[in-house]
């Protein structure tokens, strides 16, 4: 009975949003580095790959619970589309109350999410880190090489914040959502909401200001 | 002071769950805007049997906003446009005078149409059956101060007990699910000591059942509390999230 239930099945969503949400959270952390310079941001990517196999135990956990995310959220929204009974339902559609855009858009924002996670994955994980991507000037230096000539095209930058957004929008509604499917709802919800909001717009910064960062310093 | 306006209805006409429905295109002339919306269309649907039409069929019984037997969906909105407020409760007087009304029914997987505006909703029955009740003793009414309730339980129950069982959350909601309607009656009585005994079979057996009539999952967008006639809060479906995780551990 508890495990296919409906409410069992978005416990799990948010359980694993949250457990993403840390993820998100420390990986910005990470990639602030950037701002110290190649020595610095290479040596912590550096150290992070000297534990080696060690490595592969949160990285293998973190794509499990990516996965059961995706998998929870796609049986979720199977059955919502058939509950509602099919896709067209009411000739006229109006929003009774303030439902918002980010929560209108979950399955795409996540979609997107999904997109650029397997875009990124390959683009900087799977990189050589020495590369000609690497070089810089002549020479190779490496993630941060990478990164630097990734961001280097405005286009890319663009299309790169243009992800991080729907990342914003997921997390907008995200946050908040998880503490009431968590069942925890107190008198000061609205507060609840607001951190949600300025959490994602604290991420939606954070990362874009990385590519920006990036551009701004190649420039002659 | 009433006036008369004049209105467009567009009304869902359909026989019955197996036929495809469509939409009709009436003039209301001349409804006086002291008239409830129920009343309006009783006006409609004489104009109808006058001119050898089938009437509109629809759902209602006390007209007084408090058995939740009416309902429909009028211009995209569930109850119509005015907040906390049930269809029958809802005067012509909100309205224009000229302006056109869309009205359709509750969709929903879980609510078949049996006709035009009326939809079966006795998944919601069978949800209660599955555990809305509690297990008395027969025999003499018990002492009313025999049992202490705290202030706020008995305030959070009573608000939860407004429910009319009426649909509109599953009209509003973009998963025609049941949260709203199901936590409501899992708040009332888990929080009171009269259903405490059944608090953690009732949530599980309540949510089983709300699952297996197809009522979709909460994606919180809270439009049903937006819809609700009774204003029901949506920390009623926090609470019932609650109530299910902790009964869920053995
Ligand atoms: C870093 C990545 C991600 C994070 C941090 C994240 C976080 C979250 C959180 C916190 C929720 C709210 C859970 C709740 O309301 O109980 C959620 C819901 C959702 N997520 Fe994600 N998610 C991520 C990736 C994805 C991906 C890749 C997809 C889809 C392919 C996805 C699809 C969804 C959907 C559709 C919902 C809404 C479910 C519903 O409320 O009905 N998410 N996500
Ligand atoms: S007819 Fe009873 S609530 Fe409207």
């Amino acid at each position: 009975m508890f495990s296919n239930s409906s409410i069992f099945k978005k416990q799990v969503v948010a359980f694993t949003g949250l457990l993403l949400i840390f993820f998100i959270f420390t990986h910005l952390g990470g990639n602030l580095f950037i701002y110290a310079g190649p020595g610095v941001f290479n040596s912590y990517a550096h150290k992070l790959h000297s534990v080696g196999p060690l490595l592969l135990l949160p990285r293998t956990l973190l794509f499990i619970i990516f996965v059961i995310h995706i998998t929870f959220t796609c049986l979720v929204v199977i059955e919502n589309i058939k509950a509602r009974g099919g896709h067209k339902r009411y000739s006229m559609q109006k929003s009774v109350g303030n439902r918002s855009m980010a929560e209108s858009i979950m399955p795409y924002s996540g979609l997107y999410i999904f997109v650029f996670v397997i875009f990124h994955i390959i683009d900087f994980a799977f990189a050589n880190q020495h590369g000609v991507r690497s070089f810089l000037h002549g020479r190779s230096y490496g993630l941060y090489g990478i990164v630097f000539n990734s961001f280097k095209d405005p286009v890319y930058d663009l299309l790169y914040i243009f992800f991080i957004c729907f990342l914003g929008l997921h997390l907008c509604h995200g946050v908040q959502s998880l503490v009431q499917t968590s069942g925890f709802r107190p008198k000061w919800a609205s507060v609840i909401k607001m951190i949600s909001d300025y959490f994602a717009l604290l991420m939606i910064l954070g990362f874009s200001s990385i590519p920006i960062y990036v551009y701004i310093l190649s420039r002659p | 002071m009433s006036k008369k306006i004049n209105l467009t209805l567009k009304v869902w006409r359909q026989k019955n769950c197996k036929t495809p429905g469509a939409f009709e295109t009436y003039q209301a002339r001349e409804i006086d805007t002291a008239m409830s919306f129920l009343e309006m269309l009783d006006f409609v649907n004489e104009m109808l049997t006058h001119e050898g039409r089938d009437p509109i069929t629809f759902d209602h019984d006390c007209r007084e906003g408090i058995c939740g037997s009416c309902g429909a969906v009028v211009n995209g909105q569930p109850h119509g446009p005015l907040r906390g407020t049930t269809l029958c409760q809802l005067h012509m007087r909100h309205f224009k005078d000229g302006q056109t009304l869309v009205v359709e029914p509750w969709r929903a997987k879980a609510f078949p149409i049996n006709k035009d505006l009326s939809v079966e909703r006795s998944s919601f029955d069978r949800v209660m059956v599955a555990g809305g009740f509690i297990s008395v003793k027969t025999g003499q009414a018990p002492e009313a101060h025999a049992i202490p309730v705290p202030k706020e339980a008995a305030d959070n129950a009573m608000d939860a007990a407004q429910c009319i069982g009426c649909g509109a959350c599953v009209a509003a909601c973009p998963n025609g699910s049941a949260m709203l309607f199901v936590g409501s009656k899992v708040s009332h009585l888990n929080l009171l000591a009269q259903g405490a005994p059944e608090k953690k079979t009732r949530v599980l057996h309540m949510v089983h059942q709300m699952d297996h009539e197809g009522f979709g999952n909460c994606s919180n967008s809270y439009e049903c509390e937006a819809a609700c006639p009774k204003q029901i809060s949506v920390s009623h479906i926090a609470f019932m999230n609650k109530e299910y995780r902790q009964a869920s551990i053995p």
